[in-house]
This record gives structure tokens, sequence and C-alpha cells, in this order.
């Protein structure tokens, strides 16, 4: 291997230094993506679908789980796909690996759930074993080539309107790759991170950065921020600020 | 819902389609863009360290016997004892 210099302390922070500069600008411009994504038009959803679940029949809709955003990752798991019956696809484990606990995405009023063609028998059996928690449906009927993941992998987000249901965005590939976080996945949808920092349409739902964070045992539904939270969220902020004043949240 | 949020523009499968294929072609890009920069972050200067730098706490070992080694303060703990502010992960975070 050829290793790059060995340079000081001083070097090497110089050297680092410039290349952040291109990192902020990269962040600046995932930020600007997701606003772009929240100015997406949505597609109605006109069909009716019908999902296989734990205990039974289920739509669309009751995907969501009452939630107002639903993303759905067609994940394959079926006859014929590398690894039956033991495994899922090996890119989709990956995935399924790197999801964070879904309280925090779940506060946000966005509920994520896995999709594939397996009988649930055998996705019970591969949730246990693998140690994923995250609800993972049977896909029935022309959802999957409907929505552009009969043949490969991708992330379906939904927004709903009472009982209206529409498609907001889609990624697959290497847009697959990055998600796993809950800001990743927050990202993703209409509603976006729901933050007053954030360039949303007026009238979208935006609460200050750090506040509204909770253990993942600890959420209240529609509870305000703990107060001493705040307090110790502002202080640290506020350091943060005096520290670096470049810093934006 | 206490906001505000109608649908902003409900459009048909082939306008939808579209408005993907424009805004992910400039996803396409910064994916690009990201990959640039992590061959860049391979070529950055390397600092020497002093393998034996005996490091705060009673955390987990100071080596984990593989090839890279990140290090990431936990914030937010300002009535932690400092002795237990220093945190070795052993896979990636943030530095």
């Amino acid at each position: 291997m050829n290793k790059p210099s060995i340079v000081s302390l001083q070097e090497w922070e110089a050297a680092r230094e410039q290349l952040l500069v291109k990192e902020k600008a990269l962040t600046r411009a995932r930020d600007a993506l997701a606003a772009e994504r929240r100015r997406m038009p949505w597609m109605a959803v006109e069909k009716s679908y019908v999902f296989e679940g734990p205990d039974g029949r289920v739509s669309l809709l009751d995907l969501f789980e009452g939630r107002r955003q639903l993303i759905v990752y067609r994940a394959f798991f079926e006859p014929g796909v590398f690894g039956w019956p033991d495994h899922a696809c090996r890119g989709c484990s990956f995935g399924a690996d790197q999801v964070g606990h879904l309280a925090h995405l779940n506060a946000r009023d966005t509920t994520l759930a896995y999709a594939s063609r397996a009988p649930q028998a055998d996705i019970a059996r591969l949730k246990a074993r693998m140690g994923w928690e995250m609800p993972w449906y049977t896909i029935t009927d022309s959802f999957d080539a409907d929505f552009g993941v009969d043949e490969w992998h991708g992330h379906n987000a939904f927004i709903r309107d009472g009982e209206r249901l529409f498609r907001s965005y889609f990624i697959n590939n290497r847009g697959d790759e990055a998600m796993g976080t809950t800001w990743s996945f927050l990202d993703l949808t209409a509603l976006g991170r729901q933050e007053t920092w954030e360039d949303s349409p007026e009238g979208y739902p935006q609460s200050p950065p750090y506040k509204w964070w909770n253990w993942h045992d600890s959420y209240v539904a529609d509870a305000a921020p703990d107060p001493t939270w705040v307090e110790v969220s502002d202080a640290g902020e506020a350091a943060f600020r005096k520290r670096d004043p470049e810093a934006k949240a | 819902m206490a906001d505000d949020v109608g649908a902003p523009k409900t459009v048909d499968r082939g306008t939808f389609q579209a408005e993907l294929d424009a805004l992910q072609a400039r996803e396409k890009a910064h994916t690009r863009e990201g990959d640039a920069i992590a061959a860049a972050r391979r070529r950055l200067p390397m600092v020497e360290v002093d393998a034996a730098n005996p490091r705060r706490g009673a955390g987990p070992p100071h080596t984990c016997g593989r090839g890279v080694l990140w290090i990431a303060p936990v914030i937010g703990m300002k009535n932690t004892p400092m002795s237990r502010r220093e945190w070795i992960f052993p896979s990636a975070s943030f530095v």
C-alpha cells in the first residue's frame, strides 16, 4: 500500500480544513436536495393494495400504522433469491442491519415498513434469526411492479391526507445504500425532518432541532419537550456556536 | 392536523416520473461528489501517533486489532467526570 505522506499535526489540520470546506458544501447540497424533495408533486395512489401481515390481510393505509408518512423498502426475500430460505438477499440484509431504532422516526409521524414476497411464516423466522424488528409485510399483488421494485430494491415514500394516499418520492440503487439513519429516512419524506431550520413550503409542521429528541424508550406522543432537556440542549448548542461560529444546525 | 399541508400538486404517474428523473439526476451528481470527497480523504496526509499513548478512563481496550480505529468524544456530558468522557468505539463514528 502506498501510504500518503506523514506530516505534523499542524499540516494535517490544514489539509483537513481544506477538505472540510468541500464536506460542508456537500452537506448543504444534501439539505438542498431534501428541500427539493419536499417540493415534489405527489402522485395519487389510485389502486387498493393488499399485504399479508402477522395478523392477516392489511391495506397500504394500514401500513402507515396511523402515522402520516410511510416509507416502504422492498426487500428481496422469496424463492429464487440467493440465500432463500435461510436468508434474505445479502444487500437487503446489509441494509436491514443498518436501520436505526425506529422510535425516533415514529416520533416524526413516520413509519418504516419492509415488504417482500415471502410468506409471513418465513418473514417471522427471518426476523427472529437476524434480530430485525421493523414491520415486514408480504406483497400479494402488483404493488412491487407499480412502484418500481419488482426487479430491484428501492424505498418508496408515501404521505396521506386522511385516507387519501400519495407517493411522494422514490430512491433506489446507490440511494438505498445511504439509508438507515433516522435523518436519511426523514430526508426522503415529503415533510423532511420537520425542524425549524429547514427550507420547507409554508405551513409544514416544524419544531426546533434537538428539543424533540428523546431516549428511544421514553417518547410520549404529542408531549411538550422536557424543559430540563431544552435547557441542557440550549446550553450545549450555545457552547458549540461559541467554539465554532460557522456551525449551523 | 394542526398544520397546513395540502397536496402541493397532485400529478399523474408520467409527470411524477419525469419530475423524479430530473431530481434523481441531481442526486446522482451528489453521490459522485461524495465519492470524490471520500477519494480525497484517502489521500489526506497522516499524523503519526504514539501507539503506547495511554488513554484516560477505564473504557474498552485501546486497540481493536483492526486497521482503522475511530475515536468519538461523547458530547453533552457536562456532568460526567472527565475520566468517563473519552470513549473508544470499535467501529466508525464521527470525529
